[in-house]
């Protein structure tokens, strides 16, 4: 109250009746008005209490980043949380200060960067210049009254070259490369790399021989998806094997295309086969077309094809979604034969029931290297295998080791 | 020879088996015979995580969903949306299929008209402002591409919404730069593009990654879901259903659900048939031959 | 030097986009930004090619006047009233072009999506046969799965869960790595100039 405590001022006034009536009456008269004024309306006008500050404000340099960011951290108001001063809000201000070291740098003065909401104890001040160092302050507000914390130490947005929780993937990238390295020199070499029998490649030459016999043309479908995908490049692959063989049994091939730069890669690696073959009059690239990219305009057009053409085989090669068994289905409806191949999981069981072989997951990615058994795929398929099996023996010892402690399997974690 | 019907059962015509499924569905989606829907660890962990959020925190919902994919994951998309909003989130909606932006906007205008009706009619002065409470920034071409400029600043990949106003002119973007700045992400998806969303974002930024995906698609999430990886999942019409029934949200999913309940268990029927007439003439089979030998 | 232009540009590119993943340099991460900016002008790109590939496609085709030929007329105009309709009136809602999206396009393509539920139907019944011992367990998870997804009985629903998360998740967890190992060894492939099917022919 103003004027001070009446225990300091006024206390031999208790000692008489009359001298208490002095102290009980304004007391008496002036509660109901207090007790009543919650408003800030009747409270502020009698006095402007600030919450406490914050304390503790520290500024740190954010590790991992192209030094535009400082983290802040500081110790809430003991009026955050409730009490008759309690805080609604934060105001982090921040001022540029010259290096403490080398002394350079710009000076200037405190300004707003931003406000956050009562509750929190820290920041990350995203605006900084690289290789600036700051000062901050954080300021507790009630609505009404601000309440300043002392400045923190001067901090450096600091840039880091390299990026520290990231180290693990560096060297997965680099034993790969060199695993794949080594096997490609080795086949290079002369070294016999074995592969086991893929069976749905196996059928190939069949189903090639069945549409001679039937002098029905063959469909290949190279799955919905661009060139950037693996399984579009694994798809073209194949399709260049099949195309050299289809032009030495001068069978038709029909590569009806979802992409357009998939159909103009295409149109070169057909034309390219059947150059290899010998026979280049055979190549038309009227065959090779671009569709559409909406997917079940293209699923309702390959059916129009199976279902006019009636080709005796149809290959379903690369990424697919949910068209796979509409184009599968009815493709089984016209009698061909049916080879699959492709990396969506989620296709797989539709391509099994539905077709005649069907090539799974990575398998699709080693037809390539199965088909030509070019000793330059036939390595890097053999690297591949290798760094399977070393994050196969990775993850046992994680099992493992994850019953004691979590250091092996922290290794792992990518910032 | 005459065929036994378990003989002609297991050649029968197809379009036989189309026709008893078209009559279930209609059957199924005219009668008011309904089973109960349970909730799912995963759909529970999706709930959980916005409704576990704090007041304010920004979520960018991507609804990279075309026509085809419409019936199944709309509901989902729109009990997101509703949930978000109600709950007092921020919604940053965005879509990365260039057929997408006007379903998008649709949904975002649908359901926030939804909800100022709701609040209208209850009394309460809440309304959902774009701007204030909500944005809608369009479609960007190149996928991962843009997820990873989300991690770096989103204005590169958006420097104006749908609308080409400036993402600086709205209040609630102030101060919202990056992952570092959102509360979650939740991809609703008929595309493999939550993997990307895990790759690019959850994984280098450690930001919770909510997915809702048909039905199809599902089982290859659980393997993220189990790791953390991703946060929660919606799988498919089942996943909506679900969802909807916790946030107690009329939508059209638990309508849909009856239909589907429905087809389970006639599919069911038609394997189980399918094996019966599998084995009796198996067994005929058999037994003709052992008595031609003899 | 027409194919070993490209091999450069995917050396260089891959390497960059590898290191630039570790390499915090103020300098590095900007140029990893444009790039960022310019893979999306190409993807944005791609929709202009496939525009024009559509069009040359379908023309031809009307104008040599092949066996169903007024299909692709069909095509054609659809692709231009679309278009016209968009731009002269405009795309934000109530528009005609949204109207033609909502109640044409948007039908057709989730009735095609709906044909799935036949397939599946008539799928499912002939090739769920328990012929062996894996086709038998196959079988039994199928059913579980759909009804357990169907039923709510607790029971039903506790094996349907379990099965998803383990022996499902344990599967495509492995496909999953096997996958993601060949995309680096074909990404590394491309990169090194040893995979080289992307620029056509050998």
């Amino acid at each position: 109250m103003a004027g001070g405590s009446p225990r300091a001022k006024g206390m031999g006034c208790l000692k008489s009746p009359f001298g208490r009536i002095y102290v009980v009456l304004p007391v008496l008269l002036l509660t109901p008005l207090i007790a009543s004024a919650q408003s800030t309306e009747y409270l502020y006008p009698l006095v402007d209490l600030p919450s406490a500050p914050p304390l503790l404000v520290r500024a740190e340099d954010v590790p991992d980043d192209t030094g535009e960011r400082l983290a802040l951290s500081w110790t809430r108001s003991l009026d955050d949380g409730g009490g008759q001063n309690n805080v609604v809000s934060y105001i982090i201000q921040r001022k540029e200060v010259p290096d403490p070291e080398s002394g350079e740098g710009n000076q200037t003065d405190f300004a707003v960067i931003d406000e956050v909401e009562a509750g929190t104890s820290s920041y990350t001040d995203s605006s900084c210049e690289p290789e600036h160092t700051y000062v901050y302050m954080v300021a507790a507000s009630n609505g009404v009254a601000v309440s300043y914390s002392r400045p923190s130490e001067p901090a450096e947005a600091r840039s880091h070259f390299f990026h520290s929780q990231r180290w693990n993937t560096l060297i997965g990238i680099v034993v790969i490369t060199l695993l794949l390295v080594y096997f490609i020199y080795s086949a290079r070499k002369g070294k016999d790399l074995f592969i086991r029998r893929i069976a749905g490649l196996d059928a190939v030459e069949e189903a090639l021989g069945r549409a001679t016999e039937m002098g029905k043309p063959i469909l290949y479908v190279s799955g919905l998806s661009t060139m950037a995908d693996v399984a579009t490049i694994a798809a073209v692959n194949i399709l260049g094997q099949v195309a050299r063989k289809s032009a030495i049994y001068e069978i038709r091939l029909i590569v009806p295309c979802y992409d357009p730069i998939v159909m103009a890669v295409e149109r070169e690696v057909v034309k390219e086969a059947y150059l290899d073959a010998g026979r280049p009059d055979a190549y038309n690239p009227n065959d090779i077309y671009f569709v559409t990219q909406s997917q079940f305009a293209y699923a309702a057009a390959i059916n129009g094809i199976m279902l006019r053409e009636k080709p005796a085989t149809n290959f379903y090669m690369g990424m697919f979604f949910a068209e796979s068994l509409i184009l599968a289905e009815t493709g089984a409806s016209t009698g061909a034969i049916q080879i699959a191949g492709t990396d969506a999981v989620v296709q797989i069981p539709f391509f099994i029931t539905a077709c005649d072989y069907c090539i799974i997951g990575e398998e699709l990615y080693a037809a390539s290297a199965y088909m030509s058994r070019e000793p330059l795929l036939l390595g890097g398929l053999k690297g591949q295998d290798w760094a399977k099996f070393i994050i196969g023996v990775l993850i046992v010892i994680g099992v493992i080791t994850s019953f004691f402690t979590t250091w092996f399997s922290d290794l792992f974690i990518v910032g | 020879m005459k065929k036994t019907l378990f003989e002609k059962l297991l050649v029968i015509d197809r379009r036989w088996i189309f026709l008893i499924i078209g009559i279930v569905v209609i059957a199924a989606l005219v009668l008011p015979i309904k089973l109960s829907i349970g909730i799912t660890t995963p759909v529970q962990n999706f709930f959980d995580v916005i409704e576990g959020a704090s007041e304010g925190s920004v979520i960018l919902v991507s609804m990279d969903l075309g026509p085809s994919t419409l019936p199944e994951l709309e509901p989902m998309l729109k009990a997101t949306v509703y949930h978000a909003l109600s709950h007092g989130l921020k919604v940053i909606a965005m879509t990365l299929l260039p057929d997408g932006p006007s379903i998008a906007e649709r949904i975002m205008l649908q359901v926030t008209d939804e909800l100022n009706a709701k609040y209208e009619a209850a009394g309460d002065e809440r309304r959902m402002v774009m701007g204030e409470d909500w944005i809608y920034l369009g479609f960007r071409a190149g996928y991962s591409a843009v997820i990873l400029q989300f991690g770096e600043e989103i204005r590169q990949a958006y420097p104006s919404d749908y609308y080409g106003v400036s993402l600086d002119d709205y209040p609630m973007m102030e101060g919202v730069h990056s992952f570092d700045d959102m509360g979650m992400v939740a991809d609703i998806s008929g595309t493999a593009l939550p993997e990307a969303w895990v790759s690019y974002a959850g994984a280098p930024y450690g930001i919770p990654i909510l997915v809702g995906v048909t039905a199809v698609s599902a089982p290859q999430y659980y393997a993220y879901t189990q790791t953390g990886q991703m946060a929660g999942l919606l799988g498919g019409l089942k996943g909506a259903a679900e969802y909807e029934r916790l946030l107690s949200y009329d939508g059209t999913a638990t309508k849909g659900m009856n239909a589907q309940q429905w087809i389970h268990i006639v599919i069911v029927a038609f394997i189980l048939l399918g094996n019966i007439a599998y084995f009796v003439t198996r067994g005929k089979k058999d037994r003709d031959k052992t008595a031609t030998k003899s | 030097m027409r194919r070993q232009i490209p091999l450069v540009i995917a050396l260089v590119a891959g390497l960059f986009g590898a290191l630039s993943y570790v390499i915090m340099d103020p300098v590095i991460q900007g140029l990893r930004e444009q790039m960022l900016a310019w893979l999306r002008l190409l993807s944005a790109f791609a929709i202009g090619l496939g525009i024009a590939s559509f069009l040359r496609n379908h023309g031809n085709k009307m104008i040599r006047q092949v066996p169903g030929w007024a299909f692709n007329a069909v095509a054609i105009a659809s692709f231009l009233v679309m278009a016209l309709v968009g731009l002269f009136g405009g795309i934000d809602e109530g528009t005609l072009f949204r109207q033609l999206f909502d109640y044409l396009q948007a039908p057709m393509e989730a009735t095609m999506f709906s044909l799935l539920a036949f397939f599946i139907a008539s799928a499912a019944f002939r090739a769920f046969r328990a012929r062996s011992k894996e086709a038998t367990l196959l079988l039994g998870a199928a059913v579980i799965i759909m009804l357990g997804r169907v039923i709510d009985v607790d029971w039903l629903s506790n094996i349907t869960e379990w099965i998803l998360e383990i022996p499902n998740g344990a599967a495509q967890r492995g496909i999953v790595i096997g996958v993601g190992l060949g995309i680096i060894a074909t990404a590394l492939k491309i990169v090194l100039g040893i995979e080289r099917s992307y620029l056509g022919g050998e």
